[in-house]
């Protein structure tokens, strides 16, 4: 057992429940209000049982089930709690492999050791409790030698339960073809064939599967057998991040596109922030309307490594009064429809060089970032002694304590 | 040839191999182990404890690094960690106290010179989250001192041993390079805490004995300090520290001590007495001297730790 698999399943509907507690034991359905001319995101499992699938019309999945609560997806809100999953996993294991959003793979090798824990159920109890506790969800979570049998004990697991499974070929032989990736035409095939189970399945002479279903068979035989998979990888960092804002209408000045900067370069700044990281080079790309769309990108070099968002917006405010003037002055006019701001060269906080002069204040900003991630995590936890005021004759100390963060 | 003799030469054969060590790899690449050889480049926090400093042979507690004091109930582990507070922040920095085992004393801090607003005061629910909250503020690497104060018996049972062992390679990593001295106050561990291991130093505290006024009442306690474990310089160095009993280090008494033993304060017929200057009849009228002339007691200080330096290099 060396690899172990995390799912939270139906992520996005979990995430509205989280934010809608009203929401348990209704089926949900996302991706937008019934009426629209769009997809099912996800569904609950509620849902699921009348029918419901991703991918289907909406106005089709509210027919199949009128009683469903219809919410429109926050992609970003998903992609961002995403992250924090990964993270976490990633305290654990130095190899996660993110699969879809609220699942991902995780090396599991010498982890009893690492964690001092006994069984591979004692390391996956610790992962569920970091889920839980970092991410108020619950998750399930199947080892197995390899990546296909870990991701399907992990959906036979029920949440909170962890399913660890030594042998992929005994854990796989019973189950119906559907636990295999294929499409509904190659597994109305196989029950043509009277096939029903993955043991009857990989039993097949692979020379003429490859005839009959094409590479598609041939990679579901390779899972069922516990062949081809890739080695876990840890995932690469992205070398950039990035943040776009859309103006509608277009903007026709500049002060309204510097607020604008200001608030993307304060969310690029939390993001370096979590990730230990200073950036070294910012990117300001603005889209200009009119007659015809036109995309204008400037890039400088910020003179040390930063992480505050006060340095990357005022660079970045340059940049955009730069290429305002030089659209108009070869149009006279000035439409902003669309500005990304990223930042790249990022490099470790390690790097970053205190100021000769304002060390002290560098330093104090530093202390509050971190007491802003301690409250992020744990709540109010950081305090401040006071001397208790005279009236609060109840309090045996002369000094309370309030909040760090209350000024 | 006699035995004194062989011994003599072999003496002065060892003498003459060490310094042509010193001469081809240059000097301190031998050293006995009785010398204090203070790591190249390793920059301490004053303990507030002259004596303790001195021991450490690198002048308090290592920054960058973690330290372990430990030792049984009411030895004076907290006055030190009050005291290394206290001397963060008189060098302008910033200090934090994690307050697990929820002993915070305001008064007591303000008593050693600790600036209260000045101060972060983390209040974890478990040890786990001290713990982490310990690693985000070594991360932030602007503070001068973290104090995490450990209870005896810790929230969360004996899964705090497989948290420790999970996260103080995490802290030393955050701590390598960092200004901040990371501060683990303990009563006595138990065999399985895995602290001693990751520990750079550890302080043993052990109460010698209550120093009691002519009146019969408790005013302070001596204390012996040694030097358990120590990756910067060299092991078993006892200090005698004395605490007054309403918090904070007795530096006098300290002070006086030493100064006598190291030959800068003479004992004369008429006392104790200070380049010439009799500070008092008695040891109590030559602390409470010490105590009003604080100038005469900072020149004392300073003469003395050149003194102790000289004699941890030599």
């Amino acid at each position: 057992m060396q690899i172990g698999y995390v799912l939270i399943e139906h992520f996005a509907v979990a995430l509205e429940r989280r934010r809608h507690p009203e929401l348990d034991g209704n089926p949900v359905v996302i991706g937008g209000h019934s009426y629209e001319r769009k997809m099912v995101y996800d569904a609950s499992a509620e849902a699921v049982a009348n029918g419901v699938r991703t991918g289907l019309p909406l106005r089709q999945a509210q027919q199949l089930c009128p009683n469903a609560v219809f919410l429109p997806p926050d992609l970003a809100c998903y992609q961002e709690t995403n992250e924090t999953f990964l993270a976490t996993l990633e305290r654990f294991s130095p190899a996660v492999v993110p699969d879809a959003l609220g699942s991902a793979y995780f090396d599991a090798r010498g982890l009893e050791r690492m964690l001092r824990v006994k069984g591979q159920s004692g390391v996956a109890g610790r992962i569920l409790d970091a889920v839980e506790r970092y991410l108020g969800l619950s998750a399930c979570i199947g080892l197995a030698p390899t990546r296909f049998a870990a991701s399907v004990a992990a959906r036979l697991s029920r949440p909170g339960v962890p399913l660890a499974v030594g042998d992929a070929a005994a854990l796989l032989c019973d189950l119906p073809l559907e636990y295999l990736p294929g499409d509904a035409e190659l597994y109305e095939r196989l029950h043509l064939l009277g096939l029903s189970t993955i043991g009857q399945f990989v039993r097949l002479p692979p020379g003429e599967l490859m005839e009959q279903f094409g590479p598609a068979g041939v990679m579901a035989y390779a899972l069922a057998r516990g062949h081809g998979e890739l080695p876990l990888a840890p995932r690469v960092q992205p070398a950039a991040l990035w943040q776009i804002q859309e103006f509608e209408p277009p903007l026709r000045d500049g002060a309204t596109l510097a607020q604008a900067i200001s608030r993307m370069s304060a969310v690029l700044a939390a993001q370096l922030q979590q990730r230990y990281q200073a950036c070294q080079t910012v990117i300001l790309r603005l889209m200009f309307g009119g007659k015809e769309i036109v995309a204008l990108e400037r890039t400088a070099q910020l003179k040390e490594p930063a992480i505050e968002a006060k340095a990357i917006a005022a660079l970045a405010v340059r940049l955009g009064e730069r290429l305002c003037l030089e659209r108009v002055d070869e149009l006279l006019t000035l439409e902003i429809v669309e500005a990304e701001l990223a930042v790249t060269g990022l490099i470790g906080q390690g790097g970053t060089q205190p100021g000769l002069f304002d060390a002290q204040r560098q330093r104090r900003a530093a202390v509050e970032r971190a007491a802003a991630e301690v409250e992020r995590r744990f709540g109010k936890r950081l305090k401040r002694a006071e001397p208790a005021p005279p009236t609060s004759a109840a309090t045996a100390s002369p000094f309370v304590l309030r909040d760090w963060s209350t000024p | 040839m006699s035995t004194p003799k062989i011994a003599a030469r072999g003496h002065a054969d060892l003498e003459r191999v060490i310094r042509e060590l010193e001469r081809r790899f240059g000097s301190g690449v031998v050293y006995r182990l009785t010398q204090a050889r203070p790591k190249a480049g390793a920059i301490a926090l004053s303990t507030g404890s002259l004596g303790l400093d001195y021991v450490t042979g690198i002048g308090g507690v290592p920054r960058g690094r973690i330290t372990e004091l430990y030792g049984p109930p009411s030895c004076g582990k907290t006055s030190i960690a009050y005291h290394l507070l206290a001397n963060a922040q008189m060098e302008g920095g910033m200090a934090a106290f994690v307050d697990l085992a929820q002993i915070m004393d305001g008064e007591a801090m303000t008593a050693v010179g600790v600036k209260l607003d000045q101060l972060l005061v983390a209040v974890p629910l478990n040890s786990l989250e001290a713990l982490e909250i310990a690693e985000i503020l070594a991360r932030s690497r602007a503070l001068d001192a973290i104090v995490l104060a450990a209870p005896a018996k810790p929230p969360g049972g004996g899964r705090i041993h497989s948290y420790l062992f999970e996260a103080l390679p995490k802290l030393n990593t955050a701590l390598k390079g960092s200004p901040s001295a990371m501060v683990f106050v303990n009563e006595l561990g138990s065999p399985f805490n895995p602290l001693p291991f990751y520990a750079s130093m550890r302080i043993a505290l052990a109460p010698l004995r209550a120093l009691l006024a002519p009146g019969g009442e408790l005013y302070a306690l001596s204390t012996q300090a040694r030097v358990a474990k120590n990756k910067l310089g060299v092991i078993g160095g006892i200090a005698q520290i004395v605490i007054r009993a309403n918090g904070g280090l007795y530096r006098e008494a300290e002070l006086l001590d030493l100064a006598i033993a190291h030959g800068l304060i003479e004992l004369t017929s008429l006392g104790p007495a200070y380049l010439g200057t009799p500070l008092g009849k008695s040891r109590g009228q030559a602390l409470a001297y010490l105590g009003q002339s604080p100038a005469l007691a900072g020149q004392l200080e300073a003469q003395l730790r050149e003194q102790l330096c000289k004699s941890a290099t030599s």
